[in-house]
């Protein structure tokens, strides 16, 4: 990244994990809408769709898990602002490993395509 | 601007620099007001402008009151009833809360940054103009009989032509587009501002709560405007030409208009709510002399809204037939959505109970909604559970429910700063008997006309009926509603009495009345349109807690930038994360380009709104001139070394630095109009996945020439703009005109072979969704063909003129962006117009 754009990747940093979070809500919503809508699942059949969901949903999981990992293992910096900045994304990212984690309750609760 | 490079200034007295800056920074007399472009004045013109609109606003909260306070009441008929209520949701959404907002930010974020002004300043007035002009359609239009009247959310097939065959919904759709694009400039503008245009040693940490507040409300408007822009674009061009995007018959689908709206329409409730609780951890340390608790668990409490808040959308759609699974996707995040609102709510009540309140009548409104809006949030926790939802849905308990939330989280907090800013901007003092009668008058009113009526809503009063009968048994309630209405009007009507009072007949105050730490106090009351005499260096959150003598030490000119200079309106410019001076922004003076351009955006849409097309056309060519006109002036045309700032340091001018803010103006609108383009993408997804009649009958031709055209044009450009960029870096100025006309060839290029699909090889947009679509998306890339070409003409022509040099060259850092953006949507584009049609 250019030197010009650093801080800025910085504060992008800041809301990683729930970029990951946004991914993650949008492809269960939208591999579970396109798939009962093309007729690919059904209620009557649900299971290689909800594996397919559960793969999906752990696999984000995951990466927000790692990215959680990642941030709290950043060169730690000297600067207030530095430190200032690292505590927030750490939370941050921890807040978007939870959300992502959250959103998988329902794929174990409620029916497919109904 | 002035072309003069900076000598000696002479060194002033206080009084000296008052005078001096004021001739800066001031609203010209008579009809020059028109020409202001000051943050102050625009400010407080979106403030002023909006209560009106509440006013109005509120008027047909009360005609609604009157028409349901019995049964069968024949006061308003059906059809005025239904242009009553749209009005009433339409007003208060658009064109009160979201401009109220707009006004705080662009009055209060230079002042608490201890900053000038904002980062662009005639686009605050432009905004201002647009947001006044789009909110005048609409009333004119009220006046005229001739509303909107599909409700405020203008849910299709209602509001489509042949349920709505009027002029009423296109007066919805084109008025609120014309304010929402003053909404997109002031997200622009304030991101950009927060950003880089702050005092110098404000960190991000060091920042007041308010600017992290507005922040991300600014970041929430950028990406939750767009949505909705460009679902009003194409239900009015259903409504104009048939193009059927939500009529099922041909491959549309009303739910996609409802997709649209509420992704923008969900966030927009915490775009209101975070301000408003802005405020609330502004004034609470003040008035408890406590600082707030948890200011960082507070701002991660807020970015986690700012997000999880767009993942709630389709909790309004609950009842539409959405599979169930997909409902709890909602569900899950709606109820996720509670916990950083908790979060901000325990750090208030850990302030509160650690510190010592004063009860003030600021802090009578905090506890007012405390209270309301925590009842507010617990009954939008039960229409977050999906089967509750079914039940209570699109009745009375909605209303009850929305009100709570929206009176709650944004008024209340409102008439709190109201009363806390009030010596700020009008340099008086209230007296607090008239205010607190106000205050009772508005509890009792608001919690006796709205606590009945989820009641009403679970007995099974639907919203929107014009009448019900007596044997209903929702008579009583309603008819306490109605007298509790009247209550609370008559409470809203003494707020405007006291605050006219003061205004008028108020005692003078001191600086600081309430003994604050933030910055706007440092200056005097009401605030010069300077602001400040010379800017701090700031070193913790409350400098004027650290340091009371700093606002008569600033007056003195023993900050940053404290001599003017060059008939020039400067800002410090900093580094966005460790607050660093980094260079000095020259800001423009008064001018009347903003207004013009305005004018020619209203034409644009009235006459689109009267079906004069011809006159659109005209009207837009009009603002391209317009805008060229407006930023023609901007920079310098020689080159300059780096300035004293003051505090013995240096920074270059604006036009000679690497990152001017014009440069993040640009990255932000760019992303705006990536989320544009990103919710059309979704749209003819959604479209060909969900909607009936799909696939079409007929796709696009199969032919390689018009992409191959498009991707030459792209190759061309992208290639042509570096080097142009490269030869001007190199002092080879000939050199890169020759380029950037090369860019703007492309651009051309682009334009007309993205038109070609439509006009040769496109099934008629009237035809089927995907017609319809396939045309959108090609006028979407012509459009931005030509504006690459018309921005690259623009550079050329700045260049000509020595505007650009190998240090002044933002223009190119423009111009790459724009055209890495048309690279990428333009590939998409061409995915999405010719893969069905190769794939098949």
């Amino acid at each position: 990244m250019k030197p010009l754009f650093r801080p800025f990747g910085e504060l992008l940093a800041l809301v990683g994990a729930l970029v990951i979070w946004s991914f993650a809500f949008v492809g269960l919503y939208g591999v579970h809408g396109t798939a009962c809508a093309s007729g690919w699942a059904s209620p009557a059949d649900p299971w290689p769709l909800r594996m397919v969901l559960i793969v999906l949903w752990l696999g984000m999981s995951v990466l927000s898990g790692l990215y959680v990992l990642a941030m709290w293992r950043r060169r730690r910096s000297d600067t207030e602002p530095g430190h200032f900045l690292r505590y927030a994304t750490v939370a941050v990212a921890a807040v978007g490993a939870v959300a992502t984690a959250w959103l998988g309750a329902p794929l174990f609760l409620v029916r497919i395509c109904a | 601007m002035s072309d003069q490079i900076p000598g000696v200034a002479h060194p002033l007295t206080a009084i000296g620099r008052h005078k001096a800056l004021e001739r800066l920074w001031g609203t010209p007399p008579g009809w020059g007001a028109l020409s202001a472009v000051n943050h102050s004045t625009v400010g407080r013109r979106f403030i002023i402008t909006s209560f009106v609109f509440f006013l109005i606003g509120g008027v047909l909260a009360m005609l609604i009151r009157a028409q349901l306070a019995g049964p069968e009441t024949d006061f308003l008929s059906a059809a005025a009833y239904a242009q009553v209520f749209t009005m009433h949701g339409t007003v208060m959404m658009f064109l009160f809360a979201i401009p109220a907002i707009e006004g705080l930010a662009l009055y209060m974020l230079p002042k608490l940054m201890g900053a000038r002004d904002l980062a662009f300043p005639r686009l605050s007035a432009f905004g201002y103009w647009c947001y006044l002009f789009g909110g005048s359609i609409l009333i004119l239009a009220l006046l005229a009989g001739a509303a909107p009247d599909s409700g405020w959310f203008m849910y299709t097939p209602l509001s489509s032509k042949p349920y709505s065959p009027g002029i009423n919904s296109d007066v919805w759709l084109i008025g609120v587009t014309f304010v929402e694009v003053s909404a997109v400039c002031a997200a622009v503008e304030f991101m950009t501002t927060v950003l880089k245009i702050r005092t110098g040693g404000m960190a991000l940490h060091r920042m007041p709560i308010m600017v992290w507040y507005l922040w991300v409300t600014a970041a929430m408007m950028l990406f939750g405007f767009p949505p909705l822009i460009l679902g009003s674009v194409l239900l009015e061009l259903e409504r104009a030409f048939d193009w059927p995007f939500f009529d099922p018959a041909r491959g549309g689908s009303p739910l996609l208009w409802q997709h649209l709206f509420w992704l923008f329409g969900h966030p927009e409730v915490y775009i209101i709510f975070l301000p408003g609780a802005g405020i609330i951890s502004t004034i609470l340390p003040v008035f408890t002399g406590q600082k707030l608790v948890g200011y960082t668990w507070i701002v991660v409490a807020l970015i986690a809204l700012g997000f999880i808040s767009f993942g709630i959308w389709a909790h309004h759609m609950f009842a539409t037939g959405i599979p169930h699974l997909s409902l709890a996707f909602f569900s899950a995040a709606s109820t996720l959505v509670v916990i950083p609102t908790a979060v901000q709510i325990f750090a208030w009540l850990a302030t509160l109970l650690s510190g010592k309140p004063r009860i003030t009548l600021s802090m009578l409104y905090f506890y007012g909604f405390l209270s309301t809006f925590v009842i507010g949030g617990l009954t939008g926790v039960m229409v977050a559970v999906v089967p509750f939802d079914w039940q209570a849905h699109d009745t009375h308990f909605i209303v009850a429910h929305l009100h709570y939330v929206l009176m709650g989280g944004f008024v209340f907090p409102v008439l709190a700063g109201i009363y806390y800013w009030l010596p700020h901007f009008s340099g008086r003092k209230h007296l607090e008997g008239l205010g607190r009668t106000a205050f009772a008058l508005i509890m009792i009113g608001f919690n006796t006309a709205f606590l009945p009526m989820h009641l009403t809503g679970l007995l099974g009063m639907p919203r929107r009926v014009f009448t019900y009968g007596g044997e209903m048994g929702w008579d009583l309630l309603n008819l306490i509603s109605s007298i509790a209405g009247f209550i609370l009007a008559i409470g809203f009507a003494l707020v405007v009495v006291d605050i006219i009072q003061v205004a008028r007949f108020g005692r003078r105050t001191r600086r600081n009345p309430w003994g604050a730490g933030t910055l706007e106090w440092a200056m005097p009351t009401p605030s010069p349109a300077y602001n400040i005499g010379s800017q701090p260096h700031v070193s913790s959150r409350d400098p004027l807690e650290d340091d009371p003598g700093l606002p008569a030490a600033l007056a003195r000119g023993e900050g940053y930038l404290g001599q003017p200079r060059n008939g020039w309106r400067e800002t410090l410019s900093v580094h966005m994360l460790s607050g660093e001076p980094e260079q000095v922004v020259l800001l423009p003076g008064p001018t009347l380009m903003p207004l013009w351009t305005a004018l020619a955006t209203g034409l644009f849409f009235v006459s689109f709104l009267f079906k004069l097309y011809p006159l659109s056309a005209v009207a837009f060519v009009l603002i391209v001139i317009c805008v060229w006109r407006w930023m023609w002036n901007s920079g310098l045309r020689a080159d300059a070394g780096p300035v004293e700032i003051g505090l013995g340091r240096t920074a270059p001018l604006h036009p000679t630095a690497a990152d001017p803010p014009t440069l993040w103006g640009m990255i932000f609108t760019l992303m705006a109009n990536g989320v544009f383009f990103g919710a059309l993408v979704f749209g003819y997804l959604f479209l060909w996945v969900v909607a009936p009649n799909w696939p079409p009958p007929a796709l696009l031709a199969r032919e390689p020439v018009t992409p191959l055209i498009v991707l030459a044009g792209l190759a061309t450009g992208l290639s042509s703009v570096w080097r142009a960029t490269r030869a001007n870096a190199q002092g080879r100025a000939g050199d890169s005109r020759v380029w950037l006309m090369v860019s703007a060839g492309a651009g051309a290029v682009i334009a007309g072979g993205a038109l070609a699909v439509p006009i040769f090889t496109a099934p008629p947009p009237g035809s089927h969704a995907y017609g319809a679509a396939v045309t959108f998306i090609s006028g979407y890339l012509a459009f931005h063909g030509l504006i690459a070409a018309i921005l690259a003409a623009y550079a050329w022509a700045r260049s000509r003129d020595g505007w650009i040099s190998a240090q002044r060259a933002v223009e190119f850092s423009a111009l790459r962006l724009w055209w890495l953006y048309l690279a990428v949507a333009g590939l998409i584009s061409l995915a999405l117009l010719h893969g069905p049609a190769w794939l098949t």
